[in-house]
């Protein structure tokens, strides 16, 4: 069917997913994916407008890509003394500079978003090339991976994360693989080891917020540049390889390159996010490949992209960026004012019952348990003092292990 | 000051952004189609058509084939030499040459 598209409700949709990703951005535990999975299995009426559905899911991620920057810095910060594994985001807010974590982060998401418009057409050339080549190795580069984030950890932290990594990793594949699997598995699974483990130590350490300001100093060009660059970096290695997140990318990234700034590590962060849901989107025209739950979702509305898609795409992703940026940095001068007056842990109370809740409506009994052993081994690595990125292993492990049989034994 | 720079950077995004997406919209999308439906008044617009592969000849750089659902079509590669499947789909241009119509490919994708 060749339709024109109706300027009005390409607004309208666009402003509809920035609505939606402000709300999954606010809410601990609501990601994008599970959004779009909800509208799509919804949606007669979405079948009907597949490319409208389409600008409202990538507005509402790209948007939760910014938003979602306020409850990761204003919510789960543990206690201060679990340094290594206490994120620059935290340190800054228990510093009282919460405001500038989150602006950083903005300034990253911003700064790639420009970059990757203005690498835009060597991306198209270079990224099927670039997949085609490290495909085959997958599973060996991600191992590498793994084992170069265990080898960063010092003493005792070595064995700790490769337990970690191993643990987690058999936790992923009884729970991708067993009665536990479900269209939302990974909400679960992913909210425990980070999102309700982090909200647990935050309360039990009752947290006090100092004052949070809305100054920064200035912002050096050198920090922007260098961290807006490796979270590009970053955010293509995140598109490229699965089961590797953000943090992840950000921890390697800033180990290959030695950088201890954690103002270049905010901004780096904030890029990544942005980065790879952008990459998503595009993988799903360069590579053919879903590497995200909106990239699957699209994928079941509209089928294979054409150019005209990645085009509208783009510009529905410049959209969402430009109306993100204002509307986080108003919420974060929000929160900034609600964390004085608000007790830290009424706001860590509230998120972790929300995330409970959604557990049992999404997944059931079956993904209470998972949440509640994927919270059991979250709290280890600030208990025991290593990166909680050795906690991926619960993708990274069933992936390097279906990686490798499909490679070695045709398996698959 | 980081504010306002940050806010003057998404006003250009989001009115980039806007007028992109308004334009794109009064194009229409390209479209996939049976080869019988592909007609002259199609010329210059992109196409997505699927079919069994006939007469695959490589000439030079140049790969010429004859994709056929019930209909065949012409279809060519410029500047690339392909090894095809039985079936495969051909994303490209329907142009005209001597007469006929034909697809310049874009590229080529699943069957």
């Amino acid at each position: 069917m060749r339709r024109t598209l109706d300027p009005f409700s390409v607004v309208v949709f666009a402003l509809l997913g920035v609505g939606a990703g402000v709300v999954a951005g606010l809410t601990p535990g609501v990601h994008p994916n599970t959004l779009a999975a909800l509208f799509v299995s919804a949606g007669a009426l979405l079948a009907f407008v597949p490319t409208e559905a389409m600008l409202l899911i990538v507005t509402m991620t790209l948007t939760n890509t910014f938003v979602n920057f306020i409850p990761s810095v204003f919510l789960g910060a543990p206690e201060g003394g679990a340094a290594r594994s206490l994120l620059p985001g935290h340190r800054y807010l228990l510093e009282g500079r919460g405001y500038e974590a989150v602006l950083l982060s903005v300034v990253g998401g911003v700064g790639v978003a420009v970059l990757a418009i203005l690498l835009f057409a060597p991306l198209l050339f270079l990224l099927p090339h670039l997949y085609a080549a490290i495909s085959p190795g997958i599973p060996y580069l991600l191992l590498a991976v793994a084992g170069f984030l265990v080898w960063g950890e010092r003493g005792w932290g070595r064995p700790w994360g490769a337990g970690i990594f191993l643990l987690t990793g058999v936790l992923g594949m009884l729970t991708f693989r067993s009665a536990f699997a479900s269209p939302h598995t990974l909400f679960p699974l992913l909210g425990g080891l980070f999102g309700v483990s982090s909200l647990l130590l935050s309360l039990q350490a009752r947290v006090h917020l100092p004052p949070q300001h809305t100054w920064m100093p200035p912002l050096e060009r050198r920090v922007v540049c260098w961290g807006t660059v490796k979270g590009f970096a970053s955010g293509l290695v995140v598109g490229l390889l699965p089961g590797i997140g953000p943090s992840e990318a950000g921890v390697l990234v800033q180990e290959a390159t030695r950088s201890r700034s954690l103002r270049e590590y905010l901004v780096a962060a904030g890029g990544i996010s942005t980065i790879s849901a952008l990459f998503s989107l595009l993988a799903l025209y360069l590579i053919g490949k879903v590497r995200s739950g909106t990239a699957a979702a699209i994928h079941q509305l509209v089928g294979s992209l054409v150019w005209w898609d990645v085009v509208l795409l783009v510009g529905a992703a410049c959209f969402a960026v430009g109306v993100g940026v204002p509307l986080t940095l108003g919420l974060a001068r929000v929160f900034c004012r609600a964390a004085a007056r608000v007790p830290y842990a009424l706001l860590a109370g509230v998120a972790l019952i929300l995330m409970v809740g959604l557990t049992i409506v999404l997944t059931g009994a079956s993904g209470l348990l998972v949440l509640l052993t994927a919270t059991g081994l979250g709290l280890l690595p600030p208990l025991v003092g290593v990166r909680r990125t050795h906690a991926m292993g619960c993708l990274m492990v069933p992936i390097i292990l279906f990686s490798l049989a499909a490679t070695l034994f045709g398996l698959g | 000051m980081e504010d306002r720079r940050l806010l003057a950077a998404a006003l250009i995004l989001a009115g980039g952004g806007l007028t992109t997406m308004v334009v794109v919209a009064e194009h229409p999308r390209p479209f996939s189609a049976a080869i019988a439906d592909i007609g002259p008044e199609d010329q210059g617009k992109t196409v997505l058509v699927c079919g069994t592969v006939t007469k695959h000849v490589v000439r030079g750089n140049h790969t010429f084939f004859t994709l056929n659902d019930g209909r065949p079509i012409s279809v060519v590669a410029f500047r690339q030499r392909l090894n095809l499947t039985s079936t495969t789909c051909a994303r490209g241009k329907v142009g005209r040459y001597e007469g006929e119509l034909q697809v310049v490919l874009d590229r080529l994708e699943g069957g």
